[in-house]
């Protein structure tokens, strides 16, 4: 088995122990407005939320140095391969790290993740991220829905019946 | 403070001395502890990957002394730059600032001597301490954008206090809920970043101490009563038998700690420190009961006292730096740097490098 794909493994192993122990709530948004996420992908091209109207985006906030936060990433992937195809997008938001750690981490692991810098945790706190990791569920009209603080299983179970829900809302879904 | 004015009042220059600040004029009334003890504690930080201009600013020994701890001044050098010092009296935050040009390694070393001595109030009987400034008693009280007073908190700390008649009662109430529905989470980063609405609104109990002392002082002064974190660093091993609450060794490179003050009338500031009561039971001998005699002990002693094996630098929230492009730091506890008009991560040790080191001099 090739490093990458052990890696994911451990990981995985590691994750559905983690999310068996607890599972925190997934909460509703309400009538908050939707924090802007205007900063640059990790290659340094820029991203705006308003881009990905008409997609339900999965938004996860995370840092190299989350163990919770990277024991939830396989679930994350996996999410996104399940929706291959369908109006759904993954973004990821580093924590505060600078390129050159956030790259290292991703060669060493072998994954492949959509990542959005955020070096000076100004988007975080526009979202209010306190904690790590924290999950964003946007609906296709680009407004935040629920959210949730602590790592869950996204490919399965509530998590995946939520992003189900705005998927079905979604046009040309 | 622009960085004119800044310079100005600090007289910068590449290496100084500075001599201690001024006493505290509330001190607690404190019943007999052992002696002082001075300490040399010393600070060397380097960025690591500097472009442009970079700065860096490092917190030192509490600007006013207290009945706990006395500053003997502070020395700092950062060759090839320029570096100062510079004060804000409003919560005794004192800090080193250097700056240096694109092309210099960017390297400063602060050296600080200071006293501390054991500081226990005794609770048992009226005190007679010399009343606070209202002044700073409003400011210790006040709302800020770290430490809210209203909403969630305030509905909470009401349910705590149910009963409680006077502020000791009612502190010591908040102390006991943060003792008993609390945790101290091995996983949070560094001291925690004491983000009181992020826990109050996620019922995010575990974290150390820089959450779970600021959840006691966010409580306390929604009741009206002056409260204050007061971060600093564990300079030594403690003599009281608690392993997990002290630093032995020399290296005090990662043994920050914030604790905790509230105010009371006749009996001056006095000291706490909840979230250490969590770490006895998370960390000595491997863990224990919250019931294990040495915890109950511990809970005991620290609503009143501190072993000073611990220098306090500052009792500063939403702290502004000197000169610096971004904004303010909830907290300055540990070092700090910014790099090409970024603010390099301080616990980012491949980008931010930084050892502290104490010695006991006498």
């Amino acid at each position: 088995m090739p490093a990458s794909r052990r890696w994911l493994a451990a990981l995985a192993i590691a994750c559905s122990a983690t999310l068996a122990a607890a599972e925190p709530a997934i909460k509703p948004w309400g009538d908050k407005p939707t924090p802007p996420l205007a900063t640059t992908w990790l290659d340094g091209k820029p991203l705006d939320l308003k881009e990905l109207r008409g997609r339900v985006v999965l938004v996860n906030f995370w840092a190299t140095w989350c163990e919770p936060c990277k024991e939830e990433l396989p679930a994350l992937l996996k999410l996104k391969e399940q929706l291959a195809g369908r109006p759904f997008e993954l973004v990821t938001v580093n924590y505060g790290e600078f390129p050159d750690k956030i790259n290292q981490f991703l060669a060493r692991s072998g994954i492949q993740l959509p990542v959005l810098l955020d070096t000076q945790n100004e988007v975080s706190k526009e979202w209010k991220v306190g904690g790590l990791p924290m999950t964003f569920l946007v609906d296709a009209h680009g407004r935040v829905r629920y959210y949730v603080f602590g790592e869950r299983a996204w490919n399965e179970g509530e998590p995946r019946r939520l992003v189900e829900k705005l998927l079905a809302e979604a046009p040309h879904a | 403070m622009d960085r004119r004015e800044f310079l100005r009042l600090t007289g910068a220059a590449s290496a100084g001395a500075v001599l201690p600040g001024a006493i505290s004029s509330a001190f607690a009334e404190t019943t007999p502890a052992e002696d002082w003890k001075v300490f040399e504690v010393t600070t060397r930080v380097e960025v690591l990957k500097p472009h442009g201009v970079t700065r860096a600013w490092v917190p030192t020994p509490l600007a006013w002394d207290m009945p706990y701890q006395k500053g003997f001044g502070n020395q700092f050098h950062a060759e090839g730059g320029t570096s100062g010092i510079a004060t804000d009296w409003n919560n005794g935050t004192r800090m080193v600032w250097a700056e240096w040009p694109e092309g210099v390694a960017p390297v400063l070393v602060h050296t600080q001597h200071f006293a501390t001595r054991d500081v226990a109030v005794d609770l048992s009987r009226p005190g007679h301490a010399p009343a606070e400034n209202p002044a700073v008693l409003a400011r210790y009280t006040a709302s800020s954008e770290h430490v809210p007073t209203t909403g969630l908190v305030k509905t909470m700390s009401d349910d705590i206090v149910k009963g409680r008649k006077n502020d000791i009662d009612k502190a010591h109430a908040i102390y006991d809920w943060i003792v008993e529905n609390t945790y101290r989470d091995a996983k949070t980063r560094g001291c925690g970043t004491g983000d009181i609405n992020f826990m109050l609104e996620n019922k995010a109990w575990g974290g150390k101490c820089a959450d779970l002392n600021a959840l006691f002082v966010a409580f306390a002064r929604s009741q009206g009563i002056p409260a204050r974190d007061v971060y600093g660093v564990r300079e030594a091993g403690s003599k009281l038998g608690y392993k997990s609450l002290g630093k032995t060794g020399g290296d005090i490179t990662k043994a920050q700690h914030c604790r905790a003050e509230f105010y009371s009338a006749g009996h001056g500031w006095i000291p706490v420190d909840p979230a250490d009561v969590r770490k006895v039971i998370l960390e000595e001998d491997g863990g224990k009961k919250p019931d294990d005699p040495m915890v109950l002990a511990a809970r005991k002693r620290l609503f009143g006292s501190w072993e000073m094996n611990w220098l306090a630098y500052n009792t500063g929230n939403d702290v502004s730096l000197p000169g610096a492009v971004k904004g303010p730091v909830p907290f300055l506890m540990y070092p700090q740097s910014e790099t090409g008009g970024q603010r390099v991560d301080s616990l980012d040790a491949d980008n931010f490098k930084y050892t502290i080191s104490s010695k006991e001099l006498a």
